[in-house]
C-alpha cells in the first residue's frame, strides 16, 4: 500500500505481514548467497518465523525505531532497505540491505539507498546514518564508497559469524554531508 | 516517504508521530464542524499522540489501517480502515475532511484508493462504513460508491452526547470488482 517510487522499474514499499510469503520465498531462492553475510538468514526457516520477523519490524516502526522497505523491481520483491535502531535522541540510525543474487549489478541498492538518504535527512530528520559492512564483503563496501560514505574506522570482532567473531567496517553519512552531495551533483 | 499516491493532487500517508502535531492543528480548526458527527472530536494534543501512537500498533498487526488525507502537501483530513474481523474477513472504513476542502471529492477519491487496497491487497471479502442518521454528507459517499444500504441500527451509535441511529452500508470484493 505505502511505496515511494523510485522509477518506472523500482520502487520501494513498506514490508507488511501479507508479504511473508515472497519474502520467504525470496531468501529461500537466496539462501547461499545471503548467508555469508547475513547471520539471522537460517531463523526464515518458513513462512511463518518471517511474518514474526515482519511484525517485529513492524513493531519497532510503531516505536519509531526503524523503518521496514522492501525493494520491488518491476513488480516483484527484489530485496530489502530498512532503517534499524533508529535513535531520535541522537536523530541516528543504520541503514541495512540485501538483493537477490540475480538482481545484482543494476544499480538497485544504490538508487534505493539515495531515496532512503534523502527520507532520512528530509523527513525523519536524523543527523547522521551509519552503515556497516564485513571487511570482505566488497560488493557491500563499494555501494558505501560510491554514494560518499565516509568510512570512519573497522570495529573488530563485533559481530558473531557461524564460528568465529567478525570484524565489521564502519560508514556513515551526515546530513550536511548528503545535502552537499546532492547540491554538487546538479 | 511512504504513501499511497492517488493523483498530483492527493495521497495517503500513514498517521506518524511527526504528523502529530499538524493533525492535532487540523482538529483543533475543524472541531466545531468535527464535534456534530465523531464522538472522539473534543481530544487534546495528548489523545491526538495517543492516537496515532495506537494506529501505528494496529497497523504492525493488520488491525487497521489509518492514514491522512494530503492534499496539495498539506493534511486535509484522515481515513482509515478499522474493526478487522478475521473471521468473517471484512472490516469498516471511517473518514473526515477539514470544512473547508468539502466538496472537492477528496473523500470519494480516497476511498476508492482504500476500496482497491481492501479488496486487491488485504483482500476483504466486505467492507463497512456505518454512517448515523442525518449526517448526509458522509452518507452521500457510500451512495456515490454504489454501496448498497443493509438497514440501520437503532440507538447503534453516540454523537453530540446522544444516541443515534446508524445507517449500515455494504460493499462485497464482488461487486466492487463488478463496478471497476
Amino acid at each position: 500500500m505505502f511505496r515511494f517510487t523510485i522509477d518506472d522499474d523500482l520502487e520501494l514499499r513498506l514490508l507488511e505481514e501479507r508479504h511473508a510469503e515472497e519474502y520467504f520465498a525470496l531468501i529461500d531462492r537466496n539462501r547461499e548467497h545471503l548467508r555469508t553475510w547475513l547471520v539471522w538468514v537460517y531463523e526464515v526457516d518458513t513462512v511463518d518465523a518471517q511474518r514474526k520477523r515482519i511484525n517485529e519490524s513492524l513493531q519497532r516502526f510503531a516505536d519509531g525505531e526503524g523503518v521496514p522497505a522492501g525493494i520491488w523491481f518491476q513488480g516483484d520483491l527484489a530485496g530489502e532497505i530498512s532503517f534499524t535502531q533508529i535513535n531520535m535522541d541522537h536523530r541516528n540510525a543504520y541503514i541495512e540491505y540485501w538483493l537477490s543474487a540475480d538482481r545484482q549489478g543494476n544499480g538497485l541498492v544504490t538508487r534505493s539507498c539515495r531515496a532512503m538518504l534523502d527520507y532520512a535527512f528530509d523527513e525523519l530528520g536524523l543527523h547522521r546514518v551509519e552503515l556497516d559492512a564485513a571487511p570482505d564483503n566488497l560488493k557491500s563496501r563499494a555501494i558505501a564508497e560510491r554514494l560518499g560514505f565516509r568510512q570512519e574506522g573497522t570495529l573488530r570482532e563485533v559481530g558473531w559469524r557461524y564460528d568465529h567473531y567478525g570484524d565489521l567496517v564502519v560508514y556513515s553519512m551526515l546530513a550536511r554531508e548528503w545535502r552537499e552531495l546532492r547540491r554538487t551533483a546538479k | 516517504m511512504f504513501k499511497l499516491t492517488i493523483d498530483d493532487d492527493l495521497e495517503l500517508r500513514l498517521h506518524e508521530e511527526r504528523h502529530g502535531d499538524e493533525l492535532y492543528a487540523l482538529i483543533e480548526r475543524n472541531r466545531a464542524h468535527l464535534l456534530e458527527w465523531m464522538v472522539w472530536a473534543d481530544e487534546g494534543r495528548e489523545d491526538v499522540a495517543n492516537f496515532v501512537k495506537s494506529a501505528l500498533q494496529d497497523f504492525a498487526t493488520g488491525e487497521s489501517y489509518q492514514v491522512g488525507i494530503w492534499y496539495q502537501g498539506k493534511m486535509a483530513g484522515s481515513i482509515g480502515l478499522q474493526a478487522r474481523n478475521r473471521m468473517f474477513n471484512k472490516m469498516e472504513m471511517g473518514y473526515w475532511i477539514s470544512e473547508d476542502l468539502q466538496g472537492n471529492g477528496l473523500v470519494t477519491r480516497s476511498c476508492r484508493a482504500l476500496l482497491d487496497f481492501a479488496f486487491d491487497e488485504i483482500k476483504l471479502n466486505r467492507l463497512e462504513i456505518h454512517v448515523a442518521v442525518g449526517n448526509d454528507r458522509s452518507a452521500a459517499i457510500p451512495e456515490r460508491l454504489g454501496f448498497t444500504q443493509e438497514g440501520v441500527l437503532r440507538g447503534m451509535g453516540w454523537r453530540a452526547g446522544k444516541h443515534v441511529d446508524l445507517i449500515i452500508y455494504g460493499m462485497l470484493a464482488s461487486e466492487w470488482n463488478n463496478s471497476r
